[in-house]
């Protein structure tokens, strides 16, 4: 099976090379042939001269499009080069590799075409849990999705997750382009696609921000919710 | 209406004809724009030039004051105009978007090969 780690990243030179050099090394320690391309999504750091450095598989997007403009070049990359499994991993340290077993391995025994790694299924200590204000939206999201398409998601928002072939070919054509994670689910339900949940542990961000933050978040929720309407209606 | 007023308003139209046709030649507003601002213009001039015309149309629609009418019919018409802006703006996004996208898989396919 051909796997691709999708790595959308803008502006993220302080970690884009330890990011990169922990899949080369988790690779050589187990074995493992995990492609990766990083989506350098007109950064205007050194983010795309590092990659190049380093001899990284990086696509260079000529102009900025926005984390879901990004995130669907890797989708269509992996769909025209053949790819059976793609997983969706952040440049900024909050993914850890060593879980993208554990959410490759549901699509591998056929138990799912789509699999999100949650931080919610398993209380842990450890884990990166995000703010109370976002936990509440993430609920809210959660509750919205359940409404629409009978599907409880917990880790609605989450951007560590693997898609099969099928998943890989419907993102390629069809992504959104300011929210994605949410909506695309939604997409997913709506063509009939199983969805499975499981647990991951996330760091704390190393540097950068996330993409949703402070008076966002109700523009944010309103266009979240506006979405997903649209997106399970529509054609 | 006073011939004064007249002149005013047909000069004012006419001048707004030119930069049209201005951006027309050059190329920076396409032909279909182009005819729908120059129908657009026409009926004001015909409306200048008749304003009985308005009355009429005034009396019709039981609105009380020509000006009335006039706003009204400018502020549908103009916010016509803005949402299927922004329907075209929102299409040329997506293509744009999608222009970008594949160029830049060119470029990464070209890259690996050299």
């Amino acid at each position: 099976m051909k796997i691709l780690l999708i790595i959308p990243a803008y502006n993220e030179e302080k970690c884009i090379k330890s990011t990169c050099q922990s899949i080369i090394n988790y690779n050589r320690k187990n074995k493992t042939n995990y492609d990766f391309v990083v989506i350098n999504d007109g950064s205007s750091d050194n983010t795309s001269k590092i990659c190049h450095e380093c001899k990284y598989n990086v696509v260079d997007l000529v102009n900025n499009l926005g984390i879901g403009g990004a995130v669907q070049t890797g989708y269509k990359y992996a769909y025209e080069n053949n790819y059976d499994i793609a997983v969706q991993f952040d440049a900024d340290g909050q993914h850890d590799v060593s879980y993208v077993k554990d959410i490759i391995k549901p699509i591998y025994n056929n138990e799912a075409n789509m699999v999100i790694g949650s931080r919610f299924i398993r209380k842990d200590k450890k884990n990166f849990n995000s703010t109370f204000l976002r936990r509440i939206g993430i609920r809210l999201i959660s509750w919205k999705i359940k409404s629409l398409t009978g599907k409880k998601i917990y880790d609605t928002t989450s951007g560590f997750r693997a898609v099969d072939k099928n998943i890989i070919m419907i993102f390629s054509k069809n992504y959104p382009s300011e929210y994605p994670e949410p909506v695309s689910e939604v997409n997913v339900l709506k063509h009939k696609y199983k969805i499975l949940e499981v647990p991951v542990v996330m760091h704390e961000r190393l540097s950068g921000r996330s993409s949703i933050h402070s008076w966002k978040n109700v523009y944010y929720m309103l266009n979240v919710f506006l979405s997903m309407n649209i997106e399970s209606r529509g054609r | 209406m006073s011939i004064n007023l007249k002149i005013i308003a047909i000069t004012f139209i006419f001048l707004l004809v030119l930069l049209v046709m201005f951006f027309s030649l050059r190329k920076k507003i396409s032909v279909k724009y182009t005819i729908f601002w120059c129908s657009c213009l026409c009926i004001l001039v015909l409306f200048t030039l008749f304003p009985d015309l308005l009355l009429w149309f005034t009396k019709l629609f039981g609105i009380q004051l020509a000006s009335n009418f006039i706003f009204a019919i400018l502020i549908g018409v103009l916010f016509f105009v803005t949402i299927y802006l922004t329907m075209v703006v929102s299409e040329q996004n997506e293509k744009i978007r999608k222009l970008i996208q594949e160029v830049s898989l060119l470029k990464n396919e070209k890259n690996k090969k050299n």
